[in-house]
């Protein structure tokens, strides 16, 4: 532990590191709140997946692969956002099959690139130690955008998660304000990808939020708190892949779901005690 | 005679092809306890949900304040049969009945205005759990309480965005029975300053709180305006009801 510490003060790319950790656990813990209480896991992880698309094509037209991955995830949170508002019955269907034909789409794009192409593991697994530092501000720009909806839309957000009909009722632009949402989510998709890849996402967003929800009562105290354990597990999971040589995303998400399973344990058996 | 708060024109409504209500007429005016009764799946929580402008009818047309429902909700309160929430959602008593403070009296682009909860919102919601006599629930977790609880917290909910008109639907369905009446006599109270719309399949029961019954199967079976005592009711709509229960 004190050769991370000692390395962490000497090496740029850990700290960087470290900071990616820290910025994206704002995010998950802010939004993965929002996901694990509104039951929509399974649309974070499909938005999350046909992302691949968006990076593919930005690859082939020789542009920035994150600001395709930001146009696709948009497109994709607005196209679930649609399925569910007017099409509900095929709703599960459809967002399985967006899952794949955006992987899809990427896959054959990146294909169809010329010239060297490792990156797509990179893309799929992230890595975290290789992040530039334009990136970081990137991130810590999204985290602003997140932070800065969410503490002025509060009441409503909370409205349209917790009872939507009832929102409705209340007047509150509902349909509105659940694109917005699956908006967020996807940028904090976007956020996430070059930490841990596309394909482990969705345990960031979700595992810390569903932890905290372990003990805590409210909604912001969630996010607090999922925030806190999202920026403890990158740390525990960066110090225990430098030395193992192991390669950090994984890591990461391992670490957090040991965590998760824990704390569910240690949650069970006290409110069966109770 | 003053305007009716709610006009319903021969309206219909479909759910795919099943015909779910059938050319209703109906009026109802400031003041009234009406009760809808009917049997299951004869379309009373659907009617709820036409006036509240949750549904779009297939024919006819219903006005609420002389507008389309969904420009007068926000006059509307309204305690749903199954809470849409789930159970564990993280959440205390308060903060869940403050989200019927949510644009109150608020329309058009100021409903999109950002904001907090103001010390006169907090107030009124201490003051409508008072009411449902839930105060002492108020720093509890939603998921911790019992049904009958529950359903005074969306009582209070309700009433914390200062309806004119109040619309139940089966407020006592899922709640101990000996509690049924607890509920009734708190909405005859509130009928002092508010019309109130209640379903229920349980005709003998309201019969002794409301001053006029609709009967929804389908079409409305029976509708009577006279107001009756409870006696009259039991008698006229206890035979009606068996009669269209038995209508297979």
């Amino acid at each position: 532990m004190m050769d991370f510490i000692d390395a962490l003060t000497r090496y740029g790319f850990l700290q960087g590191a470290l900071i990616a950790g820290l910025l994206t656990s704002i995010g998950c813990g802010v939004m993965g709140s929002y996901v694990v209480v509104k039951r929509i896991a399974f649309i974070a992880g499909s938005i999350a997946h046909s992302v691949l698309g968006g990076m593919g094509i930005a690859l082939y037209m020789g542009a920035d692969p994150l600001i395709g991955a930001l146009i696709a995830a948009i497109i994709a949170a607005l196209l679930i956002g649609g399925i569910r508002l007017y099409w509900k019955q095929q709703e599960d269907t459809l967002i399985g099959a967006l899952w794949a034909i955006g992987m899809a789409i990427g896959v054959i794009f990146i294909a169809k690139t010329p010239g060297y192409q490792s990156d797509l593991t990179s893309y799929l697994f992230g890595n975290i130690l290789l992040v530039p530092h334009s990136s970081l501000w990137f991130m810590a720009g999204l985290d602003v955008v997140l932070l800065a909806i969410v503490w002025a839309y509060h009441r409503q957000l909370l409205a349209v998660v917790f009872d939507e009909e009832h929102a409705r009722l209340r007047g509150i632009p509902a349909s509105f304000f659940y694109l917005l949402l699956l908006v967020m989510v996807a940028l904090t998709v976007v956020l996430l990808i070059q930490v841990v890849g596309l394909i482990l996402v969705l345990a960031l967003i979700t595992l810390p939020a569903a932890m905290a929800g372990h003990y805590v009562n409210s909604l912001h105290r969630m996010m607090w708190l999922a925030t806190l354990i999202g920026m403890l597990m990158s740390f525990i999971g960066l110090a225990v892949s430098y030395p193992t040589d192991l390669p950090t995303g994984p890591v990461i998400v391992l670490v957090t779901g040991l965590a998760y399973v824990l704390s569910s344990l240690w949650h069970h058996l006290r409110r069966g005690n109770a | 005679m003053s305007k009716p708060q709610i006009n319903i024109n021969n309206l219909s409504y479909r759910y795919g092809k099943l015909k779910v209500l059938e050319d209703i007429s109906m009026q109802v005016n400031a003041g009234e306890f009406l009760g809808i009764v009917g049997p299951n799946a004869g379309g009373k929580s659907t009617l709820l949900k036409l006036i509240l402008g949750l549904l779009e009818p297939a024919k006819g047309r219903i006005e609420v304040f002389d507008k389309a429902p969904e420009d007068s909700r926000h006059r509307l309160g309204y305690v749903p049969q199954y809470p849409n929430f789930s159970r564990d959602f993280p959440i205390s008593v308060e903060q869940a009945v403050l989200l019927g403070r949510l644009n109150h009296n608020k329309s058009g682009w100021q409903r999109w205005l950002p904001g907090r909860y103001s010390a006169s919102d907090k107030a009124i919601v201490k003051q409508a759990l008072e009411e449902v006599e839930a105060d002492n629930l108020i720093d509890r977790q939603l998921g911790s309480l019992s049904g009958g609880q529950l359903q005074r917290v969306l009582l209070a909910r309700a009433l914390a965005s200062e309806p004119e008109v109040l619309l139940l639907d089966e407020p006592t369905a899922n709640i101990d029975q000996r509690l049924e009446s607890d509920i009734f006599d708190l909405l005859k109270s509130l009928n002092d300053r508010m019309t109130i719309l209640v379903v229920s399949h349980d005709v003998a029961f309201i019969s002794s709180y409301v001053n006029r019954v609709a009967c929804v199967n389908q079409t409305l079976v029976c509708h009577h305006t006279d107001a009756i005592d409870g006696d009259v009711i039991h008698n006229l709509y206890g035979e009606d009801v068996r009669m269209v229960a038995h209508k297979h």
